[in-house]
């Protein structure tokens, strides 16, 4: 019971830690600040003519427009989130080759072509579309785009419901005009001079909205911190369990143990020397129940990918994401989970026995 | 060696059921001495033994075994007076079941850090003397009456105690058995062993080499 116990708060660790830290890789990945145009509170596209203006402020190192929004596909009853790719970007050649297998930029970019994540790909094949999708555009129109690629399964936190097509294709399927984008990314090279950038297009565009690392960082974390509430019910509920058994041991050894404690004591065993026996004793079980729990642990979240437990965290969706969940395991994870289970059982053992060690040994015995 | 002088243990003292086990006992008792406390269930004799091993203490009175007033050592003193005097016979045997009848003799020596090699040796001369040498990784769950008394008299001798306090040692046994038994009391007191016998067996009455009677009726002497 105890290694079992153990097992469920180190597992639902490991995940916790392994989500979080893909995460905060995503998070290190975004740019310092986007700027979005807003609309009578709502979010529009933003003209492509303030890009030389945003460049000209002091401290920004690059201007990226963004072309992405999302198509609702009707029969699957899901949203694709659909990114353009811009021609010349690049950064952007660089990643797809990494992420994608056998990928040709360049073919990518001159034809109606997507690259997509594996959610996509899933929901695409069971409308029995293998090699191509047949978008319907904002003016009603078919557009055709084949598949070029695949993302790596270990992006599929990220790229579950993405398709990437070139600019071009995305303006056309989402109706949006040539001189405009999404919203426009800013590169800053030096964190401290955000506040006063931030102040210079605020002058310049009181319309917009500009959404800081630091924001997104937190939108992040809130979701995060969301799905980990039910991770933190899970973990809460494991511990109370645990810690029944721990009081349910504290509140009194059994009549055998009692027993036993009075052996010992009427064949000259003194306090001191009961006590080192069942700490011993305790210490033993309780170590290699942690052993024997954070294996079983590590198998079941990166060899098994926890089953049924990372749903909770990757959602139950139709484009349910498959990644693989990445290996972190710290010292600080191994000792909360050492002190919450190794010292407690210890001293669960040791505060009842010391109590039935004090007594006469013929009162105990009796 | 044993000197009570008058002793009294009361229980639950000032409670609705108080009553008094042992009221005023003094008696003495010689090295090498073989000393029988007869009496009724209930007359206290086991409560006068658990005194004398100082497993508890008198409520009045003086206990002094071997020039060592016992009746109010510390408890951590009593442990190593027992540990180095004493060796108890229960009633129902006491062993500890989830050991093996080896593991339950060298109990008594843990404490002392012998060595493994030492326990090994006082345990093997013990198991071939008491004839239980093929047994000695045996549980004791697995184990005869008979068995497990002689398991408890080797638990008793390990650490060569120079008093043997048996309480009703032949309770459980059969009459063939208690005769062995009483033969390995004979054999006991012929090394210079005291032992106190707390039993209503009649079985003891008339053994030759019992030095001293005592009757108990209900925590008197008789």
């Amino acid at each position: 019971m105890l290694c079992f116990i153990t097992f469920l708060i180190a597992s639902v660790l490991f995940i916790a830690h392994s989500i979080k830290y893909e995460l905060s890789l995503t998070i290190d990945a975004l740019p310092e600040l986007t700027l979005q145009n807003l609309q009578a509170g709502r979010h529009q596209n933003i003209s492509l003519e303030h890009l030389d203006a945003l460049l000209d402020i002091h401290g920004v190192s690059k201007v990226i427009p963004r072309v992405w929004g999302f198509y609702y596909f009707d029969n699957a009853g899901v949203n694709f989130s659909v990114m353009g790719i811009d021609a010349f970007d690049h950064q952007s050649k660089e990643h797809l080759e990494k992420l994608v297998a056998q990928f040709d930029f360049e073919r990518f970019v001159s034809t109606p072509s997507m690259v997509v994540g594996e959610g996509v790909l899933r929901v695409l094949k069971e409308n029995y579309y293998k090699d191509y999708f047949n978008f319907i555009t904002h003016e009603g129109r078919f557009e055709k785009v084949s598949l070029a690629g695949v993302f790596d399964a270990k992006t599929s936190l990220e790229s579950n419901d993405m398709i990437f097509m070139p600019q071009k294709n995305v303006r056309t399927i989402l109706g949006m005009r040539d001189d405009e984008a999404t919203d426009i990314l800013l590169r800053v090279a030096n964190k401290d001079e955000i506040p006063t950038i931030l102040g210079k297009i605020k002058a310049l565009y009181p319309s917009s909205r500009i959404i800081t690392k630091e924001a997104m960082r937190v939108s992040y974390q809130s979701l995060f911190d969301y799905k980990s509430g039910v991770f933190l019910a899970l973990f809460l509920a494991s511990l109370v369990t645990f810690l029944l058994i721990v009081f349910d041991r504290a509140s009194g050894l059994s009549s055998e143990e009692k027993r036993e404690v009075g052996i010992l004591k009427a064949v000259g065993w003194q306090t001191n020397d009961i006590l080192r026996e069942k700490f011993y004793e305790a210490g033993i079980i309780s170590l290699g129940a942690f052993v024997c729990a954070i294996i079983l642990a590590l198998f079941f979240v990166y060899t098994l990918q926890a089953p049924l437990l990372r749903d909770i965290f990757t959602g139950y969706s139709i484009l349910k994401p498959t990644f693989a969940l990445p290996f972190v395991l710290d010292t600080q994870t191994l000792c909360v989970i050492f002190f919450l289970s190794v010292p407690i059982y210890i001293a669960a053992i040791l505060v009842p026995s010391w109590k039935i060690a004090t007594l006469d040994a013929d009162e105990v015995m009796r | 060696m044993i000197e009570l002088q008058n002793v009294t243990k009361r229980f639950n003292a000032g409670a609705k059921n108080a009553f008094c086990a042992i009221d005023s006992i003094s008696f003495h008792v010689q090295k090498g001495e073989v000393v029988l406390l007869k009496g009724a269930s209930g007359s206290g004799k086991s409560t006068l033994l658990s005194l004398i091993a100082a497993l508890s203490k008198p409520s009045s009175g003086e206990i002094i075994v071997e020039g060592k007033r016992i009746s109010k050592l510390p408890d951590h003193f009593a442990a190593l007076f027992r540990r180095e005097k004493i060796g108890i016979i229960f009633q129902k045997f006491n062993l500890i079941p989830t050991l093996s009848v080896y593991e339950n003799i060298i109990v008594p020596l843990i404490p002392m850090g012998l060595s493994e090699k030492e326990m090994r040796h006082r345990a093997q001369s013990l198991l071939q003397r008491f004839d239980m040498e093929d047994k000695h990784e045996t549980l004791i769950k697995n184990l005869s009456g008979g068995e497990q008394q002689r398991v408890v008299i080797c638990r008793a001798l390990i650490n060569n105690p120079t008093i043997l306090l048996c309480d009703e040692p032949t309770a459980n046994l059969d009459a063939t058995l208690s005769e062995a038994f009483v033969g390995m009391m004979r054999s006991l007191k012929a090394e210079g062993k005291t032992i106190l016998i707390a039993t209503h067996d009649t079985l003891f009455f008339d053994l030759d080499f019992i030095d001293q009677s005592i009757e108990l009726k209900k925590g008197l002497l008789v």
